[in-house]
């Protein structure tokens, strides 16, 4: 099956006056066709950057991609000019954001907003475009759509203005759909209906899906695939279902059994020792999660385990628990 | 919306109030009668003289209130200086000017026009040359454009403006003779004697300006909504023309607006140097002839127009931002 | 709040060359205004003399009989001293006053209009704006009626009221620009002391007993001292600059006070004779200091900017 999505070492690093923060530091991965693949992590381990870097929209005075292919829908993502990638952004890969309250322009209405992403990159009329954005807000269930196209975005809530978001991301049918924390910011009672409608519109319009969450819980109920990343590097990566039963990696261990319902009656939460490092500061020459890691012996501290594949898809970047490797 | 506006009219009077009290105290209570009687009578008066200027001037009423009786026996308890200047102001029966002897009503309606005919192409014309420049800037900010544009801004910023009048006429009017360097003339010959001061108060206010409507517009560029319009593919000049402007129109608009009414007042140093009989030659001339009355009506009328101008800013914002609601 | 803040604001600051230059210009001028300040007395026939100041023993020179362009020398003094001592500079006035000696003497000046209105004005928005903003209630809506109407009257022309009645003069100057430009600071502040009086700090404090008056001084004070100090740094050059134009039109410091206004007042009418040097030596100077605070004001303001304060 075709891949959608090739990322291979990725680099893309910020240039700051405390120095370079390398916040994605050789990640590699692939989404298949109408696949979903979690990228999964705490704040500051690069999932967000991954994502931008994908569609180049990485705040460029400070960042820039250093090195890697990005292969997207058949095309070289860093070779192409900036005129062909605002044809791509919107086309053939779309982003939603985690602050939907924010993410709309407050002083156009939400039709006018779903009707320019179509004109953009059609060469459909006003009223043309204005049925394609109606029929696509039908379809993310904004009730009385027709009504409510003209309507700004301060008259929606917070849960509406994300399906107008992804109406917006979805009504030219892109192959790969980016969404970044898309229920984060929401309300844990409308997060469930949001997830369950990019789920139906992934059917309907055979989209993949890259997302990026740090909650396990919507990784279980939307990834075929997910890869776990930390201090800018995938550290583990596999099917949906193998992570969730035989994780691998001591960070994967360590996320899953932070988890609260994972502590019987009376025992104390599990924490990860230690906190997260800045992308200023990360390692080298070493498992960049040694410090932390409660399975670290001498290798970790002056060896950088590979990913290695230990079957059926699953790979994972220890030198305990994955040795595999040269 | 005409209900609000009233509400805001109404919301206003104690604060008219306030700006008459503060007024009369200034002039009234820092300032004795004698004192400027004198000034007004030029060289040396008699005792005579200043007692008559100041009966006439109601300046030997009590302050507050008048608690002796006239001579037919009746109460006037409000003939007093406080109460006589009131009723001027706020029933717009302006007094008679110390030094010119014309009603300052009249005096104004006659300055205004002159005053009128630089500021208001001024204000047309700043907008103008200065929003185009800070959406040019705008698209190349970051780059060394952008910083040496904002550079430029800060030194012009940094040229008192008496420097702009005073070099300006000199070298434009004096030495180049492009411009009369002098005078007025009404009616449509007001033109050439006009056109000089609008362009050094464009020239003047040019950096603040510019630096404003930049940083107004830089500030929409960061915020999310780009972001989102940069991932639907918007081109970098779609985002200033369309998105990033009717965000920047807001706070600009404030701004804008709220200097409107003061568009009567005109600009003090211009019309001196350049001779023009508009409102703010009629000020300058009352400060130096201590003339009360025109400084007492013309800091009413000012703080009128402030008050217009700040309903007519809250106006304006429903008419630009859509979240906005009159309440 | 105070020194770590301080640090990383300072190390911002240090980056911007521009600003850096600034604050050189800045204590260079600074430092002509202290010479101006302390007295040198002397002794001549009439007693004990204390209206010279260093400054004065520096660079003052005598009059020439009339006006003389830049780098000419002077016929009185004598030749042998130090050549440049022996010229003037920047030329002199129509009154052969030496314009360099001018310029410098409204050094000290543009201090005071620059800082002490400010003072005066810190004064009331400070005790105001906190008062407003920490009781609320009748006090805030007092406080708010106040500065709306003086707000409402626009700035110069309260000034030029003031100045009317005042009788002109630098300090009645300064009082005049204080009582004028309280409000916005006032608004900043309350607006700041609205935010902080909720804070889990101030919430602490308070259960721990601490009485209003420590609260007021020790927790919510020094949290909105940075809004003064950005607005003082700010405001500076534009009080100098209002001096310049309120002299000119005639509400400013009376004659015989050394003032860049007073200068460009009195150059202006020398214009017309040809004499351009002291008109362009009071505006350089005037120009040089605002310029120079102006970016470091800026500076300055972004470095303590709350939102550009990261970890």
């Amino acid at each position: 099956m075709e891949e959608v999505l090739t990322i291979e070492t990725l680099r893309t690093h910020f240039y700051t006056d405390e120095g370079i923060a390398r916040a994605v530091d050789g990640v590699s991965l692939s989404i298949k066709k109408k696949g979903t693949l979690g990228l999964v992590g705490e704040s500051g381990c690069g999932k967000s950057m991954t994502a931008l870097s994908v569609l180049r929209l990485v705040p460029t005075p400070p960042g820039r991609i250093v090195a890697g292919r990005i292969r997207l829908a058949g095309r070289e993502v860093l070779t192409l000019s900036e005129i062909e990638m605002r044809a791509i952004r919107g086309r053939l890969a779309s982003m939603i954001f985690q602050e939907p309250m924010t993410s709309l322009n407050p002083v156009f209405t939400i039709g006018n907003q779903v009707v320019e992403a179509v004109r953009i990159h059609t060469d459909m009329g006003m009223s043309e475009a204005r049925l394609v954005a109606l029929d696509y807000l039908e379809k993310v269930g904004i009730p009385a759509a027709r009504e409510r196209m003209d309507e700004y975005p301060h008259q929606l809530s917070g849960g509406m203005k994300q399906r107008v978001m992804i109406a917006m991301a979805l009504c030219l049918k892109p192959p790969l759909l980016i969404a970044d924390e898309p229920t984060t910011a929401l309300d844990v009672t409308i997060q469930a209906g949001i997830l369950r409608l990019m789920k139906d519109m992934q059917e309907e319009t055979g989209t993949a899906i890259l997302l990026i969450t740090h909650d396990l819980g919507v990784i279980a109920e939307m990834a075929d695939e997910v890869a776990v990343m930390y201090a800018g590097k995938v550290v583990e990566r596999g099917a949906c279902e193998t992570i969730f039963s035989s994780f691998l990696h001591p960070y994967t261990e360590g996320l899953f059994r932070s988890l609260p319902g994972r502590a019987g009656k009376g025992e104390k939460l599990y924490t990860i020792a230690g906190t997260v490092p800045s992308a200023l500061h990360f390692l080298t020459d070493c498992c960049r999660f040694n410090p932390r890691c409660p399975l670290a012996i001498e290798r970790c501290r002056v060896e950088e385990p590979p990913l290695v594949d230990v079957g059926g898809g699953h790979a994972a970047a220890c030198w305990v628990r994955a040795p595999g490797g040269i | 919306m005409l209900y609000y506006i009233i509400r805001r009219i109404l919301l206003a009077v104690p604060t008219v109030l306030g700006v008459c009290i503060v007024t009369f105290l200034l002039f009234n209570v820092f300032a004795s009668p004698e004192a400027v009687a004198r000034k007004q009578l030029g060289k040396n008066p008699t005792e005579a003289q200043v007692k008559v200027w100041i009966t006439a001037h109601g300046m030997d009423k009590p302050m507050f209130f008048n608690l002796k009786a006239e001579k037919d026996g009746r109460l006037h308890p409000l003939d007093s200086r406080f109460w006589n200047q009131m009723k001027e102001l706020l029933l717009f029966q302006f007094p008679e000017s110390d030094y010119l002897h014309e009603k300052v009503g009249d005096l104004i309606k006659e300055k205004i026009g002159p005053s009128l005919t630089i500021t208001v192409p001024a204000f047309l014309l700043s907008i103008i040359v200065t929003l185009p420049l800070a959406l040019f800037v705008a698209y190349y900010r970051g780059t060394y454009l952008d910083k040496m544009a904002m550079f430029v801004c800060v030194i012009l910023m940094s040229i008192v403006i008496l420097v702009y009048i005073i070099v300006g006429q000199y070298l434009l009017a004096v030495v180049f003779k492009y411009f009369p360097i002098y005078g007025y003339e009404y009616g449509l010959g007001a033109w050439k004697f006009v056109l000089l001061p609008i362009i050094l108060a464009v020239a003047s206010g040019l950096g603040g300006g510019l630096r404003f409507y930049r940083t107004v517009m830089l500030n929409e560029v960061r915020s999310d909504y780009v972001r989102t319009a940069m991932a639907k593919g918007v081109s970098e000049g779609g985002i200033l023309f369309k998105h990033v402007l009717k965000n920047a129109m807001i706070p600009i608009l404030t701004t804008t607006v709220l200097s409107i009414p003061f568009l009567i007042t005109g600009s003090l140093l211009l019309e001196m140097y350049f001779g023009i009989p508009g409102m703010g030659n009629l000020l300058l001339n009352a400060i130096n002839n201590s003339d009360f009355p025109i400084i007492r009506t013309l800091t009413y009328v000012y703080s009128l127009l402030y008050i217009a101008g700040s309903i007519l800013t809250d106006i304006s914002y429903t008419l630009v931002d859509p979240r906005v609601i009159l309440e | 709040m105070a020194e770590s803040h301080l640090k990383i604001a300072t190390q911002r600051i240090k980056k911007d060359r521009l600003a850096v230059a600034g604050f050189v210009v800045i204590c260079l001028f600074a430092l002509v205004a202290i010479l101006d300040v302390i007295p040198v007395p002397y002794r001549d026939a009439g007693g004990l003399h204390f209206n010279r100041t260093v400054l004065d023993t520096i660079t003052r020179k005598p009059a020439e009989l009339s006006y003389s362009p830049p780098m000419v020398g002077t016929a009185e003094l004598n030749r042998k001293e130090f050549t440049l001592k022996s010229r003037h500079l920047l030329g002199t006035n129509i009154l052969g006053e030496d314009v360099l000696y001018d310029a410098l003497k409204g050094v000290r000046t543009a201090f005071i209009i620059g800082i002490v209105p400010l003072v005066i004005a810190a004064f009331f928005a400070i005790a105001l704006g906190l008062l407003a903003g920490y009781y609320g209630g009748w006090v805030d809506d007092l406080i708010q009626y106040v500065y709306q109407v003086l707000s409402s009257i626009p700035g110069i022309l309260l000034l030029i009221a003031m100045l009317t009645v005042m009788e002109r003069g630098l300090w009645q100057l300064c009082i005049a620009l204080g009582v004028t430009s309280w409000v916005g600071l006032c608004r900043l502040i309350r607006g700041e002391t609205l935010k902080v009086r909720n804070m889990e700090y101030v919430e602490a404090a308070r259960a721990l007993g601490a009485s209003d008056a420590r609260l007021l001084f020790r927790q919510i004070l020094p949290n909105v001292m940075y809004l003064v100090v950005i607005e003082m740094t700010l405001d500076f050059s534009g009080l100098v600059m209002s001096e310049a134009v309120l002299t000119f039109i005639g509400v400013g410091v009376e004659p015989g006070t050394g003032s860049w206004g007073r200068m460009i007042l009195s150059a202006e009418r020398e214009l017309p004779n040809g004499i351009w040097w002291n008109l362009t030596g009071a505006s350089i100077f005037l120009f040089l200091l605002v310029l120079a605070f102006n970016l470091f004001a800026d500076s300055l303001r972004d470095a303590l900017d709350p939102r550009l304060r990261k970890g």
